[in-house]
């Protein structure tokens, strides 16, 4: 016997997340890093910093999440909307 | 009411067919799922009073919107009934709450909440607070909490294939929601959490997976109770001191023990919250106890030194000193709760009490109150 039924799913609502514009270019631009506080996640920051500034003497604003499980605060939001080109953020652990 | 429901359609040629189509699609967990057609939800909604439209939570970490509707739809595939719906909203509610941090869900630890009802609601929806009680067997108890775990998963991610790292899983998903016995002398926990008898309320929290861990007291004494929890509590989670807000269950015939001496669920709280210590030797056994990087992971694990068996810390009290040996120091200031729910329920013969480990640093609990008909 034929069924009809309703979609679980529930997406976030578009059009309200879009795409910041692209820098043309990362020279000397100011650059925020926010770190999500796993192990290691140093390590791989650390290098990937030395590189932007070797190649495009950016500037880096580092910040870290005051814990890894949850979100980061406002404050460390506005800190780097306000004072950075753009962000890099990540998920690793 | 007239219920207008705004969600996509799908057709199948019969109930197997559709089966497949919630698999094929990732909307089940694993287990067939009641198709929710368009009359079985609006009965959902007709109970509780509620538009499909109307908001039940928000995710904005996740730019998620938990509708009515959507609720009804992952209730109904849980294979809920309609007059748990009011249950099911106050659940959503407090997971969505911005105290319960919903984000934390996403971690390696695999948290999930544990749902406890209190009050009226729990008889009439006939929820189980007795034998067998983190086990299948009743269908409010597993389908309330399934109806949440499906939610979560189709509306906002909770999955592997989503926003879930969890390395292990937790089984919460699928026996998470329990009644408290509130038949024995000893105060509920939503009356000890500042409510009404009266009321009806659902209180959920964060545990780790494991739930539920087993705490054996041979003996049907209270001295001997209480100082077995006292031992044990610290390291029901291996090596990882617990921050945050342990439950421990007792069944009934364990709290008659308790009353014939005396002893109250509050007096018994407040014994264990003050008499639950480790010693740092014992830490430092259980590799507990180190040196942490400035992002409060473990650098370095420290060795038993001369006097280390007669230092104490105590599980359920700020650590003073010794902070900076067993929690991540940047996360104090702001997250510094620790406190103990006790709840009766389970059987009533067996050597057991339960307990839960806290995912502490990331989440509080939340208690909100059962709305009937809206």
């Amino acid at each position: 016997m034929p069924i009809e039924f309703l979609d679980p799913t529930a997406d976030a609502p578009s059009g309200k997340n879009r795409l910041a514009p692209r820098l043309g270019s990362l020279d000397s631009k100011t650059i925020g890093v926010l770190s999500n506080g796993r192990p290691n996640v140093d390590f791989v920051l650390d290098r990937l910093t030395a590189k932007l500034e070797e190649r495009h003497h950016v500037k880096i604003v580092r910040t870290m999440k005051p814990w890894i499980g949850n979100i980061a605060p406002k404050e460390i939001f506005d800190q780097l909307r306000s004072s950075c080109d753009a962000v890099i953020t990540g998920v690793g652990d | 009411m007239a219920t207008k429901l705004t969600s996509k359609r799908y057709q199948a040629e019969d109930y197997a067919e559709a089966q497949e189509v919630f698999f094929k699609n990732g909307w089940s967990d694993g287990l067939p799922v009641i198709p929710p057609t368009e009359n079985r939800v609006a009965d959902f909604l007709d109970y509780a009073g509620l538009a499909p439209e109307q908001v039940v939570g928000e995710v904005p970490e996740r730019n998620r919107v938990l509708t009515a509707e959507k609720l009804a739809i992952n209730a109904v595939m849980a294979g809920c009934l309609p007059e748990y719906m009011p249950v099911l909203v106050a659940a959503v509610e407090a997971i969505t709450d911005p105290k319960f941090k919903f984000n934390h869900l996403a971690s390696l630890g695999s948290p999930w909440p544990l749902i406890i009802v209190n009050g009226p609601i729990a008889k009439q929806i006939e929820l189980n607070s007795g034998i067998y009680l983190f086990g299948p067997g009743h269908r409010p108890n597993l389908t309330i909490a399934r109806g949440i775990s499906l939610l979560l998963r189709n509306c906002a991610e909770a999955k592997a294939e989503g926003i879930q790292r969890g390395q292990w899983g937790n089984t919460l998903r699928f026996m998470g929601c329990v009644a408290e016995n509130e038949e024995t002398p000893w105060t509920p926990l939503h009356v000890m959490l500042g409510h009404q008898r009266e009321e009806s309320t659902v209180t959920v929290l964060s545990c780790y997976p494991g739930v539920p861990f087993h705490i054996t007291c041979w003996l049907l004494q209270p001295e001997h109770m209480l100082k077995t929890i006292c031992e044990t509590l610290p390291y029901i989670n291996g090596s990882q001191w617990n921050e945050g807000v342990h439950t421990l269950f007792f069944g009934p015939h364990q709290v008659e023990a308790f009353v014939k001496e005396g002893w109250t669920k509050e007096s018994v709280r407040q014994y264990i919250i003050d008499n639950t210590k480790s010693s740092i030797a014992e830490l430092k056994r259980r590799q507990a106890w180190a040196v942490q990087s400035e992002e409060g992971f473990r650098e370095e694990l420290l060795e038993i030194e001369p006097g280390d068996e007669d230092k104490y810390v105590y599980l359920f009290k700020d650590h003073g000193e010794y902070n900076r040996f067993l929690v991540r120091l940047t996360s104090i200031a702001d997250r510094w709760i620790h406190d103990l729910f006790v709840v009766v329920g389970g059987g009533n013969a067996g050597q057991r009490a339960i307990a839960t480990s806290p995912y502490g640093m990331s989440t509080n609990p939340v208690i909100k109150l059962v709305k009937t008909k809206q």
